[in-house]
């Protein structure tokens, strides 16, 4: 097996669904929403605490998906093509509940932090949870867009593209962002973290 | 097959399997990676660090388990059979927020009683398994895929693992704080000198005045074993906890140090945690920074930092010197670092760390 084939291989059976229930298939769509639920969650959990509201935006969306099902375009990822359009929902959602009720999307640098939660330990040794204790105190000092792009690049793996199409903003912006993020994370990353960090951070200067 | 030796630690973190492992394990990823770990143990320290960026990228943490995934999509692809579209959209709406009021009133009241009857059965058949004294004990069971956080009639903290269960008092009287448990918990319990607390498991039972510690019982492997995170505790067999006569033979430990039963040996064995972590949080950020300084002084601050035993030669270490700044990094792979800068070695015997030199020039 090569390197690439293995996420070639997802990529392509995604594609492979998206065509399918475009073409009236609905178990395929139902295998997609299976296949990115958690994944959604995950990205729906940064912008909002409460669970439901970002439960509901995904429903709302892969409704959305099946009734426009002759009308969307095939996309280059699928995975991004779903973050963008969650992105834009929760968006819409959460502004809405500000007027209404308590202000639960309050600003910019708000959202978007990553905090560990009491149930990490229980799944993780105490070593790493610590660790990641630690790196997502030093994420949490950048500014929100540039956590997001980290977490965009590093955790659901897209690439400059991508994370540009999902947070609406051009490719230069991304590049530029995360060169900030980066050289912010090396000044303030103290010695014994950075040494490892730094071969993470390093080679993605693009 | 992939040439994971050689990968970077932002190569892993591209990596789809590596993550897959990480964030979704299955049982030929977990195959797979711990079968390779085996093989490098060299590595270990990088596919930490690179869980460690993960986690801290997909925090905060929510499992979203396999059933959660099935009912949410079952419950779009409900919506979407049942709604006429259009429709929902403006008039009916108020409508089905009253049928699902209805609906969800008739759900409580059914999981009301569901869960009436089943906590009182479950109660009773989990206290015959265990043979705990039937004195109005509270059994809280963690069917769940989820931890469970409860807290204690005195205030301690448990957090309860999948497929295990907690069994206590709803009122801790007597001279003692007494609780039954089967499978995995974590324990922080609040300080009470007068009233010993007591963890009693099919074969061991933990004793302590306040502190925190891991209780295993569900590795399946026939063994139990006890970490202590902070304080001290006190350990012995079950089987001791009826001998009013005789003080029970147990051993005492204190933080990073663990015990293990085996069913087998019948016996307890005690050693250091994997993982040990400073005992004494470091006043914020605190590092060890040393210039040329004698090699024995550093051994000596890792040993009190950490509450480990650490064994050295005094006068043969004299003349070692070491220039280095000490943070984070996991315990034994700082001292792997020391000792390779002077030439020496070490070995965990128990719950010592013995350091092997032949001095320095």
């Amino acid at each position: 097996m090569s390197l690439t084939q293995l996420p070639e291989a997802i990529v392509s059976e995604e594609a492979q669904l998206w065509k399918s229930f475009t073409a009236d298939d609905e178990t395929a769509l139902r295998k997609l929403m299976e296949g990115f639920y958690a994944t959604l969650m995950n990205y729906g959990s940064k912008y909002t605490k409460d669970k439901e509201i970002a439960k509901d935006c995904i429903q709302e969306l892969f409704i959305d998906l099946w009734y426009q099902r002759h009308q969307v375009i095939q996309p280059n990822s699928v995975k991004a093509y779903l973050l963008t359009s969650l992105r834009r929902r929760l968006f819409r959602q959460l502004r809405k509940t500000v007027f209404l009720a308590e202000p639960i999307f309050s600003g910019d640098d708000e959202s978007f932090r990553f905090e560990s939660s009491p149930d990490l330990i229980l799944i993780e040794h105490e070593s790493i949870v610590r660790q990641a204790q630690q790196i997502a105190h030093y994420l949490n000092e950048l500014p929100r867009r540039q956590r997001e792009i980290i977490y965009l690049k590093y955790y659901q793996g897209l690439n400059r593209n991508e994370i540009a199409e999902v947070m609406s903003i051009t490719q230069q912006s991304v590049s530029n962002l995360l060169q900030k993020a980066l050289v912010t994370l090396r000044q303030v990353i103290p010695f014994n973290l950075s040494s490892f960090l730094l071969v993470f951070l390093m080679p993605h200067s693009n | 097959m992939f040439n994971y030796e050689l990968y970077t630690l932002d190569e892993f973190l591209e990596d789809s399997w590596f993550r897959e492992w990480v964030l979704h394990p299955t049982p030929p990823t977990e195959a797979f990676w711990n079968d390779w770990m085996q093989l490098h143990p060299d590595k270990k320290p990088l596919i930490d660090q690179a869980r460690a960026v993960l986690r801290a990228l997909e925090m905060p943490h929510q499992s979203v388990s396999r059933t959660e995934i099935t009912d949410a999509v079952d419950a779009t692809f409900r919506r979407l059979h049942q709604e006429p579209r259009y429709v929902v959209r403006t008039l009916p709406q108020q409508q089905w927020g009253w049928a699902a009021a209805a609906v969800l009133l008739l759900i409580g009241l059914g999981s009301y009683v569901f869960f009436y009857v089943n906590t009182s059965t479950k109660n009773a058949t989990s206290v015959a398994a265990t043979s705990v004294p039937s004195t109005d004990l509270l059994t809280q069971r963690n069917d769940t895929k989820q931890p469970k956080r409860l807290t204690l009639p005195d205030g301690s903290e448990v957090v309860l693992s999948p497929r295990s269960s907690l069994s206590y008092p709803g009122k801790f009287n007597g001279n003692e704080r007494r609780t039954y448990l089967k499978g995995d918990a974590f324990f922080e319990i609040t300080r009470n000198p007068a009233k010993p607390f007591l963890v009693v498991t099919d074969k061991l039972v933990t004793r302590v005045l306040g502190t925190s510690f891991w209780v295993r019982t569900n590795s399946g492997n026939a063994e139990s074993r006890v970490v202590v995170r902070t304080g001290k505790v006190s350990v012995f067999k079950t089987d001791d906890l009826a001998q009013t006569t005789k003080k029970p033979e147990g051993v005492v430990l204190l933080p990073n140090q663990q015990v293990v039963f085996f069913d087998e040996t019948n016996r307890l064995t005690k050693s250091i945690v994997e993982q040990p972590v400073p005992i004494q949080k470091p006043v914020h950020n605190q590092e060890f920074s040393y210039s040329e300084a004698p090699a024995s002084q550093i051994f000596g601050d890792l040993a009190k930092a950490y509450g480990i035993l650490i064994v050295y030669d005094e006068d043969v270490l004299k003349h070692c010197q070491i220039t280095a700044t000490l943070g984070e990094e996991p315990l034994f792979d700082t001292l792997t670092l020391l000792c390779n800068s002077i030439h020496a070695s070490y070995e965990v015997i128990d719950t010592q760390i013995v350091i092997y030199s032949k001095g320095c020039k």
